[in-house]
């Protein structure tokens, strides 16, 4: 009997129930991309919609890509199915004729079509280009730093302020570019659909003294009255000297003295040396006003100085839009954005797209923000069964790109309460092993628990799938930390040593898992297990173990390749190539992996006088010979970078060092080798940005490996390689599965605080930023905003403990150590669920892995010497192959070239009118009818822009060809039977093989003349001299066209264009 | 918008499209919401029409013009035209091969073509037309009709597009390839081409069809140059590519003079110095990078003026005061040729002067020629840039005069789109060429690569000035009225409109048909293997990337069934360098890689036996994993009589306090800077503001200045009024004018709060000093060590301190004491002024060798006061005005003498290690790398004994 679903009715009604519009609670692992593909086919099938009609939106180009397969093996599946009626199979095959136009895309590539097809109508630039990230980093950065140029120049005080604040203006150091001012901007710029909430009052610092004024004075006159060595008085006749200290004070100079104030703390003053408890309590009043004033103004005054910069950063912003729109570029927010507006402000564009997509269907709903979603219902129109929205809220974990999870509850809360809309629920699961879908039901029925407050959706329970093995498939990975456990790094090696243990085991077979690709059992490999993290800033222990297990793996997602080693040193030897007065550069280029010189043998060099410097005369003074070949090398590739690509010439770097091949000898070699060819990638890429030079491209390297920016690491082998342990963050974890998932970094703790609030609702944001400059009502919305961040770190443990197919493996330190709270919350879990569920695994029973040994003889490298003769063998006989296959039955040479051998030298060796002016003069004479000369200018005028000259050239190109058609030659031209102009000519001459092309040949009772026109501007005593010049080719053609015709040849000329004169030779 | 509105307006023209004809259409009703643009459209088009109709023989015109004179042109008389290759025709191409048709025998080579393919192709029509098809042998090209191909290709040829239909094929003949980017992807096709060029095919028989050719074009040629296989490029890489070009280029960005962009114009491009300075040889380019660097010019003639000039000055200075005979000429050469490169700049911004403004295109051609001609020397590309930088004259034609903003965007266009000369072929190549440049030309061998969704097809998008839809109405609107004779270049009876314009308007189906056409084409060309690949990466970001539908409908027609991902990742060939046999390597690099992987450490010796940069690297790498110290990461042994060099108390050198210092924070750095005497590169252009070193410079200066004036006019005490604040400040003027003499800052607001800054400082300084005084101040920057400086005129000892480490080995030390002030009972306060955070004030001693001046002070001071006690030593942290105390007495106990010890001996032994705690203030991480990376080596380096006890003595309080 065939397996239903638990939920199979609602997957029908999915799939076929087009005239609903449909809000699907899709559980993980619950297959709804390929219900979605149901759907689709069934629509086209059905004759309810064209494909073209459909709109599919999905999160990653990789998704739609994926769903576009999958779309296309359905339809040609439909077209092929001999139980269907001819009609529906004919719909399937018209589908797949338009197939490739199908929008099937996500919705910034939808936002983009939209915009191409109707640009005028949205108010944008016809043929827009989509700018990407670099291209835009690159346009922030010239627009920040025109900016702050001018506000330099122009002395902005709000600038001055920030300075004064020390705020940085650019990345400061370890926190690279976030906390600094072009931080600021840059969350402006990514924010800017959105209203910055600004404080609008300017603090007024006199009221502020005013205030204190009034209580310094009562506490002075308090303080006065009070016995000696009592603990408040004395700080408020402090309070009264401060207040003196600020009498003289205005403006900036006041406010800044007043969030100084001392704080007082409430509780101080001894009773017995007050006047009265009254007189205390007074005094205690005031005490507690300075504490209270003390924050409030810095408050104030640090809203006001956040307004101040906002407003003033917007000017970045204003450049940023300038410079995009002179580029004809938008970047991904304009996508969004204009694709909106246009839907929301024109109705011919709204009635346009709505009845060109009829039907929208929006994947992984849980992770739009707000304005996809308007773009959506913009579309859609509320049309009933026009949208279908796919969604988990459980899933949703994408707050940092704006993810607001509430708007699927909305929707979800609107459609089941309107006709023609419903919302229906999957929660067969066809993924995960039983006994890991009861614990997550388990923990996550308590662990997420519905709160409108933090926007957490209810939890639901997802069914396991029927026919898998039910045996405990949650692995408790319990591992010791030494007592120093309390170190962060201890804490994390012991995880990562008990992690590699467990792959190690995985990978020799130690579990039955489930093949992905046929759901066959068999023993597990290592490219089975997936390792995910929170975060992946902490993977450098997880690697060494795994490392040091001998295990290969790969990191998806890692940013840190401006860190990386291999990275800074192809840089440094870049710049020390490029300019060489940078010897720093070139010191570090020296003791690099490409060179591998001893600091000694390069400090020995400099003590005996020589030199650091790439100049022909400093190698032969090099003591030692690496140091010397080093230099040399380097000095060759200074020549060759003015000839070569940027990017060959990075490559020509890696050949001559050898650099590629010495890597993938180390452990890291792989990766540090896939990382080397990125930069040359990069470099390819730089052109697009306008570096023209390799000086061009390191700069715009160091600029970006300066400010610390964020650039992928590459992941260095295939997906599903069988022997590669794959480690992602879970965020890149979403929507992947894998049979053996491990959790990693007990350190990692829930980030709540974020620096961007979005308020939906108002059109506004709140973008915040170093302490003392944080827009108004800061702490009130940071503290809301916790909750939700809180909620969403649940979520993301959801999403990590469903990509499990057969086992999860939870690491489990030991109690006393100080593990950070990210994982915390299924410990509890763990211990409370039946061993049928979770065993628990001692990480020390694991064999430990054999200490890898160096794959390499050192000792052998060390006094390796004499040469390689396989290399020899290699390079001898690939020169061959090549050689041999480049070999050509004949090289033509040209006509000019072999005649000029023989040539008497020429009058004058070239036309001063140019190349371009000769060229105009046989294309009109090559197009002109013989007999209407009268057409010559008109012929010029028309052709002459084609070869760039202005209206006095081809004036005078008409002339000349008027003149040449009057000559008598060309009269007997015009009279002759055969005519060929510009006529071809191959032709075999002495054991080579000549091309050319005649100017014009004509056919005079059997016999050919042969013309050439020449544009020399001689002078008619030239000619004859001039025309012996030319006379052998004109020969040569003649031979070439007696082998060609037959016809004997009978005259040559050359018709000098100029004087309107044919000379015979 | 200019750009996509001409195409759209050209090819309208090209589909024979009479002005009316819009006209009709916008007012035809039909489409009631979109009139505006249809009427605005068909304006434009109308003048656009006019602009070119008889004035221009653009191509429509001359399609025209030719197909109505193809009966009179007698010269072809006889011809027989043979169409070999199947064509994408606009429509006015098809009437022209039509009027061919009917006047010549016009035959077409017969082509199989899977079925779906054949809707409005260029076969059905010429059938229409009468054009028979016959086979490649019954015409004139028989001889070199290409051989029938094998099953799989004969398999796409006539089934591609179509259902899948019959057994699966794996003949071999076509390989479905993928690989990590597209870089990796040409490799394993050049690699597809050495394996066919084993086989004996030659490599003039092979084809490379780039379909993306602006992506593919520069790796094949990059890549195949690498190798040394010859090959031709179809159309060749962009002219903007080529060096002229890109000098030129260069050139242009110098406006500003901004320094940067000046240095790379002028050491990449071939300027002709000789001619510019009249010099027999060219400059040393190096010495201006540095001289301007280090004249801190960052952009504008004047600071350029104004740099070099001060720079010249004090090089000229500097050769005054030399007697050593290299020094001095040193001095002069600089000079000299920071003289020629102001000479140099002056002449770039004189041409620049003359490329700004508004002129007629004749005289911006002339001048950007001139400016061109003077500064561009001899290189491949020169004569054709110079041709598009005539070729602007002609645009006179369209519009008299230009601004110049407006003349680089043309220039910019037309280096991009013109191509580079192409070197006459000597030899058999690979044809690498865009899809529609090679078309038709059978190959042995064909790969078309770059088959990745989203890149080939790219998005097919209808025309946005004529929708789909319009498109097709236009066919249904009624014909314009007879009698609008249309205008005709040549004079020639009006070729009138195209009767029905519903075939001839192409919509976004059309293209899309004409794409899948063009692919099945390409297809076609191979007649013995075909590689079809795509990367299944980003090569940046490595997200991964699936097969376009193209590649899935050729993959699916071969296996004859409908392919998921999981079928067509099992029909996928990847290869894996790890595993390649070395034949199999496209090149050294890929050779190596494998071997290491295969052979392991035989291979790595008889590679580091050829390589010796493979060698170091290998040796370097082991030596920096290892946790021992080694001459990989600043041990430095050396033979006896340099190692000697390196132990100041062997070579019975002076060391200063500073530099003890500076090796006791980073002996790696010590080893930078006063061994190899490196100089951080500082670029004058990020320079913000004053570094903390030249804030604490500054800081030394204006307090010694101002105290030693007061003491000469005993005025001490010090007193904290308006005016000594005033003085003070005038103090400080001068000494920060001095500092920014050469290159003026360029930020006025920066510097402005720079010297607000220190003028706050100094205020509170002064405060601080009246509010507790420590004694009256006596004597300021006190050398011992050191030579007299001759205006000073405070007590000096030239003779350096001197400690005995141990019997037999004197350490001698000189340095400068910030201050010393005397008390009351005679006893005196020594003081070293510090910038930056101070640390706790916690009795710290020498702070592992980060507090070690004041030790040697305090020695010096009582050495050069015999008698009198240093009753008090203090750091000074001027920033936060707090004062961290040393007591006296240590500086003479023994402990001193050990930790000194401990550390000369450390340097002695030639142990420079790298410290990442003091990465943060070093201006060398280019030499080091991130401080991340050396701070976990410098964890592993401590298993070595010796790494570890200098570590632990750097670790002392
Ligand atoms: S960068 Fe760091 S390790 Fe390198 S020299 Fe400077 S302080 Fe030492």
């Amino acid at each position: 009997m065939r397996f239903l679903p638990s939920d199979e009715a609602a997957r029908r009604r999915a799939r076929d129930d087009h005239a609903t519009s449909l809000v699907l609670a899709a559980g993980a692992g619950t297959g709804k991309t390929t219900l979605l593909v149901d759907r689709i086919e069934s629509l086209v099938r059905t004759g309810r919609a064209s494909l073209l009609e459909i709109a599919a939106v999905t999160f990653t180009e990789n998704a739609a890509a994926t769903m576009k397969l999958r779309l296309r093996e359905r339809l040609e599946g439909t077209r092929a199915d001999a139980s269907l009626s001819e009609v529906e199979r004919g719909r399937a095959a018209a589908a797949l004729e338009v197939l490739e136009r199908a929008q099937v895309s996500t919705l910034h590539a939808l936002c983009a079509t939209m915009l191409q097809e109707r640009p005028l109508e949205c108010g944008v630039a016809p043929g827009f280009r989509v700018a990407d990230e670099s291209e835009t980093d690159a346009i922030f950065a010239a627009s920040w730093d025109e900016w702050l140029a001018e506000r330099l120049g122009a002395a902005d005080p709000d600038l001055a302020e920030a300075i004064r604040a020390e705020i940085p203006l650019e990345s400061a150091f370890e926190f690279g570019e976030k906390r600094s001012l072009r931080g600021l901007a840059r969350s402006l710029l990514e924010q800017r659909d959105l209203d910055p909430i600004l404080s609008e009052a300017a603090p007024d610092p006199r009221a502020w003294r005013r205030e204190l004024e009034g209580y310094a004075a009562r506490g002075l006159a308090l303080a006065s009255q009070v016995k000696a060595s009592d603990t408040l008085a004395p700080k408020l006749e402090s309070l009264a000297e401060f207040s003196a200290g600020a009498r003289a004070l205005e403006g900036g100079d006041l406010a800044r003295h007043l969030v100084r104030i001392p704080k007082i703390a409430g509780r101080t003053g001894q009773k017995p040396k007050w006047p009265s408890e009254e007189a205390l309590e007074e005094g205690r009043r005031i005490a507690f006003w300075t504490t209270e004033v003390s924050a409030a103004w810095k408050t104030a005054l640090g809203s006001h100085l956040h307004a101040r910069l906002v407003r003033s950063l917007l000017g970045v912003i204003r450049l940023y839009e300038k410079k995009k729109k002179a580029l004809g570029a938008l970047d991904f927010l304009d996508l969004l954005l204009e694709a909106r507006n246009a839907l929301r402000d024109s109705p011919a564009v709204r009635h346009y797209f709505a009845s060109r997509f009829r039907y929208l269907i929006v994947d992984e709903f849980q992770d739009t923000d707000p304005l996809q979603v308007q773009i959506a219902e913009l579309l859609s129109q509320g049309v009933p069964g026009g949208l279908v929205v796919v969604g988990d809220a459980k899933q949703s974990i994408y707050r940092f790109r704006r993810a607001e999870v509430s708007l699927l509850r909305r929707l979800t809360e609107d459609a089941s309460s309107r006709p023609g809309h419903a919302v229906l629920h999957l929660t067969q699961n066809f993924r995960s092993r039983a006994a890991i879908l009861r614990f997550v039901n388990r923990a996550f029925a308590t662990l997420i628990q519905a709160s409108t407050e933090s926007d957490q959706p209810a939890y639901e329970a997802i069914d396991p799938p029927h026919d898998l093995t039910d045996e405990p498939s949650v692995l408790q990975l319990r591992f010791d930390a030494p007592e120093f456990s309390e170190v962060r790094g201890d804490l994390l090696n012991a995880e990562a040593a008990a992690l590699a243990a467990f792959a190690t085991r995985a990978a020799e077979g130690g579990f039955i898992v489930r093949d992905p690709s046929d759901d066959g059992a068999r023993r597990s490999r290592a490219g089975d297990v997936m390792v995910l993290a929170p975060r992946l800033t902490q993977i450098r222990p997880l690697e060494e173990a795994l490392e040091a297990a001998g295990l290969r793996f790969t990191v998806e997602g890692g940013k840190s390749f401006f860190g990386r080693q291999e990275v800074h040193e192809a840089l440094a030897a870049l710049r020390a190539i490029d300019d060489r007065s940078d010897r720093a550069s070139l010191v570090g280029a020296l003791r690099s992996s490409f060179f591998g010189v001893r600091d000694s043998d390069i400090v020995a060099h400099v003590l005996s006088g020589g030199r650091l410097f790439l100049a022909g005369d400093v190698f032969t003074d090099a003591t030692s010979p690496s140091l010397r070949q080093a230099l040399e090398c380097l000095h060759g590739l200074h020549r060759q970078r003015l000839h070569l690509s940027v990017p060959a010439l990075v490559e020509r770097l890696y050949d001559v060092t050898g650099v590629l091949a010495a890597l993938t000898a180390t452990r890291r070699g792989e990766s540090q080798v896939a990382n080397l060819e990125k930069v040359v990638t990069l470099a390819r890429q730089a052109s697009s940005l306008g570096a023209l030079t390799l000086r061009g491209f390191t700069l715009l390297l160091e600029e970006r490996a300066t400010g610390l920016s964020e650039e992928p690491d590459l992941p260095t082998t295939r997906p599903g390689d069988q022997g590669t342990v794959r480690i992602l963050s879970i965020h890149k974890a979403k929507g992947l599965e894998a049979p053996i998932v491990a959790l990693y970094d007990q350190t990692a703790s829930l980030q709540t605080r974020s620096d961007v609030i979005p308020l939906w609702a108002e059109g506004k944001v709140a973008v915040g930023f170093v302490e003392g400059c944080r827009p108004p009502g800061w702490n009130g919305l940071q503290e809301r905003d916790r909750a939700r961040a809180w909620a969403e770190g649940r979520r993301l443990l959801y999403v990590a403990c469903t990509r499990a197919r057969d086992i999860l493996v939870i690491p489990r330190p030991p109690a006393d150590a100080r593990a950070g709270s990210f994982w915390r919350d299924l410990w509890p879990f763990l211990d409370a669920s039946p061993p049928s569920d979770v065993v628990t695994l001692e990480a020390s029973s694991l064999p430990t892995s054999a200490p890898s040994e160096p794959r390499f003889d050192m000792s052998r490298v060390a006094r390796a010497e004499g040469g390689d003769a396989v290399a020899a063998r290699w390079s001898a006989l690939r020169r061959d192959l090549v050689a041999t296959a480049s070999e050509r039955p004949f090289v033509p040479l040209s006509a000019t070239r072999f005649a000029a051998r023989a040539a008497p030298p020429a009058a004058l060796s070239a036309s001063p009118a140019g190349r371009d002016f000769g060229s105009l003069v046989h294309q009109v004479l090559e197009w002109i009818p013989f007999d209407v000369p009268e057409q010559a200018a008109q012929i010029a005028g028309a052709l002459g822009p084609r070869f760039g000259l202005d209206l006095t050239a081809t004036r005078h190109a008409g002339e000349q060809v008027a003149r040449a058609l009057a000559t008598p030659l060309m009269d007997r031209a015009r009279r002759a039977g055969r005519v060929w102009r510009e006529l071809p000519l191959w032709f075999p001459e002495g054991g080579e093989m000549i091309e050319g092309i005649v100017d014009l040949v004509f056919e005079e009772s059997g016999h050919l003349i042969v013309v050439d026109y020449k544009t020399d501007g001689i002078g008619d005593e030239q000619a004859i001299v001039q025309a012996a010049h030319h006379a052998p080719q004109l020969q040569l053609y003649g031979r070439g066209l007696t082998q060609a015709t037959g016809l004997p040849v009978a005259e040559r000329f050359v018709l000098f264009t100029a004087l309107g004169r044919a000379v015979q030779v | 918008m200019a750009r996509v509105l001409a195409l759209s307006l050209t090819s309208l023209r090209m589909a024979g499209v009479p002005p009316d004809r819009l006209d009709l259409l916008a007012r035809s009703g039909l489409f009631p919401l979109e009139e505006v643009r249809l009427r605005a459209l068909a304006d434009l088009y109308r003048r656009f029409h006019e602009a070119i109709e008889g004035q221009l023989a653009d191509p429509p015109t001359i399609l025209r013009t030719a197909a109505a004179h193809l009966a009179q042109a007698t010269w072809l008389h006889g011809t027989r035209v043979v169409i070999v290759e199947d064509l994408e025709l606009e429509s006015l191409e098809r009437d022209f091969v039509a009027a061919l048709a009917r006047s010549f025998p016009v035959v077409r080579v017969e082509r199989e073509v899977s079925k779906p393919l054949l809707a409005r192709s260029f076969g059905i029509w010429a059938a229409s037309q009468g054009i028979v098809s016959v086979p490649w042998e019954t015409t004139p090209l028989g001889p070199i009709a290409p051989p029938e191909p094998h099953a799989g290709l004969r398999r796409l040829r006539t089934g591609l597009f179509a259902a899948p239909d019959g057994p699966a094929i794996r003949d071999g003949a076509v390989e479905l390839l993928t690989a990590a980017g597209e870089a990796a992807e040409v490799r394993a096709i050049v690699r597809r081409l050495l394996r066919q060029a084993a086989r004996g095919v030659p490599f003039e028989e092979m084809g490379i069809v780039l379909p993306r050719p602006e992506e593919y074009a520069p790796l094949f040629s990059d890549t195949l140059a690498r190798c040394g296989i010859p090959f031709r490029l179809h159309p060749s890489l962009p002219l903007r590519t080529g060096r002229a070009a890109r000098s030129l280029l260069l050139l242009l960005r110098c406006r500003g003079l901004s320094r940067p962009a000046v240095l790379e114009f002028l050491t990449f491009a071939p300027v002709r110095y000789e001619a510019i300075l009249g010099l027999g040889s060219g400059p040393t380019l190096a010495s201006w990078e540095e001289a301007s660097r280090n004249a801190g010019i960052t952009d504008g003639i004047d600071r350029w003026r104004h740099g070099l000039g001060v720079y010249v000055r004090g090089k000229r200075r500097e050769a005054e005061g030399q007697d050593v005979e290299t020094r001095l000429a040193g001095a002069l050469r600089r000079a000299d040729e920071a003289e020629a490169l102001l000479k140099v700049v002056e002449a770039l911004a004189a041409t620049l002067e003359t490329l700004a403004g508004e002129a007629s295109w004749r005289e911006w051609s002339a001048r950007l020629s001139a400016a061109f001609d003077g500064w561009v020397g001899e290189e491949r590309d020169r004569r054709s840039v110079g041709d598009v930088l005539s070729d602007l004259a002609g645009l006179s034609r369209l519009a008299p005069r230009a601004a110049w903003a407006e003349v680089e965007g043309v220039v910019e266009a037309r280096l991009e789109w013109e191509r580079l000369p192409m070197e006459p072929p000597a030899k058999g190549g690979v044809h690498v060429g865009a899809l529609d440049a090679i078309a038709g030309l059978p190959f042995r061998f064909v790969a078309i690569p770059g088959l990745v969704e989203g890149g080939y097809p790219g998005p097919i998008r209808p025309d946005p000035f004529l929708l789909d839809a319009e498109r097709v109405a236009m066919a249904t609107v009624a014909a314009p009225p007879s009698g609008s004779r249309q205008l005709s270049l040549f004079d020639a009876p009006s070729v009138g409109s195209v009767a029905s314009l519903g075939d001839a308007l192409p919509t976004s189906q059309d293209r899309l048909l004409e794409a899948r056409r063009l692919f099945h084409r390409a297809v076609g060309q191979a007649t013995e293997s075909l590689v079809l690949s795509y990367p299944r990466a980003d090569p940046r970001s490595g997200r991964e990337r699936l097969p376009s539908l193209f590649f899935v409908s050729a993959a699916s027609t071969l296996e004859g069934r409908p392919l998921d991902m999981a079928a067509l990742g099992s029909l996928l060939v990847e290869d894996d360098v790890r595993a390649l046999e070395i034949d199999d390597a496209v090149d050294v690099a890929e050779r190596d890689r494998s071997r290491m992987w295969r052979g392991k450490s035989s291979a790595a010796v008889a590679i580091a036996s050829a390589n010796p940069f493979v060698k170091g690297s290998l040796l370097a790498w082991e030596a920096r994993s290892s946790g021992r110290v080694t001459p990989f990461d600043g041990l430095v042994e050396l033979p006896g009589h340099l190692a000697q060099s390196l132990d100041p108390v062997a070579a019975g050198r002076t060391v200063s306090a500073s530099r003890l210092r500076v090796f006791a924070d980073c002996g790696f750095q010590y080893l930078l800077r006063h061994v190899l005497r490196l100089e951080p590169v500082e670029e004058p252009e990020d320079r913000m503001g004053l570094d903390p070193m030249e804030r604490g410079t500054a800081f030394h200066e204006i307090a010694e200045h101002f105290l030693r004036e007061r003491r000469q006019r005993g005025d001490l005490p010090l007193r904290n009024t308006s005016a000594e604040r005033k003085h003070l400040r005038e103090i400080a003027e001068e000494v920060l004018a001095h500092i920014v003499e050469g290159s003026p800052p360029r930020h006025g607001l920066l510097w402005d709060m720079e010297r607000a800054r220190l003028q706050d400082l100094l205020d509170q300084w002064l405060a601080r000093e009246v509010a507790s005084p420590r004694g009256t101040p006596a004597h300021f920057e006190v050398g011992f060590g050191v030579p007299k400086a001759s205006t000073s005129g405070e007590p000096h000892s030239v003779e350096p301190l001197e400690i005995e480490l141990s019997p037999g080995r004197t350490l001698r030390v000189s340095g400068k004491i910030d201050r010393i002030d005397v008390k009351a009972d005679g006893s005196l306060v020594v003081r070293d002024y510090k910038t930056g955070r101070a640390p706790k004030d916690d009795g710290g001693l020498f702070r592992g060798g980060r507090q070690l001046q004041i030790p040697f002070y305090v020695k010096a001071a009582a050495r050069l006061f015999p008698g009198r006690a240093v009753s008090e030593a203090f750091l000074d942290y001027v920033d936060g005005g707090r004062m961290v105390a040393f007591d006296p007495a240590r500086a003479t106990g023994e402990e001193f003498v050990v930790f000194l010890r401990e550390l000369v001996d450390v340097l002695a032994s030639g142990l420079f290690l790298q410290d990442a705690a003091a990465c943060r203030f070093c201006d060398f991480t280019r030499v080091c790398g991130p401080q991340g990376l050396i701070a976990s080596r410098q964890q592993r380096k401590r298993r070595d004994p010796r790494a570890n006890r200098l570590f632990r003595l750097k670790e002392a309080p």
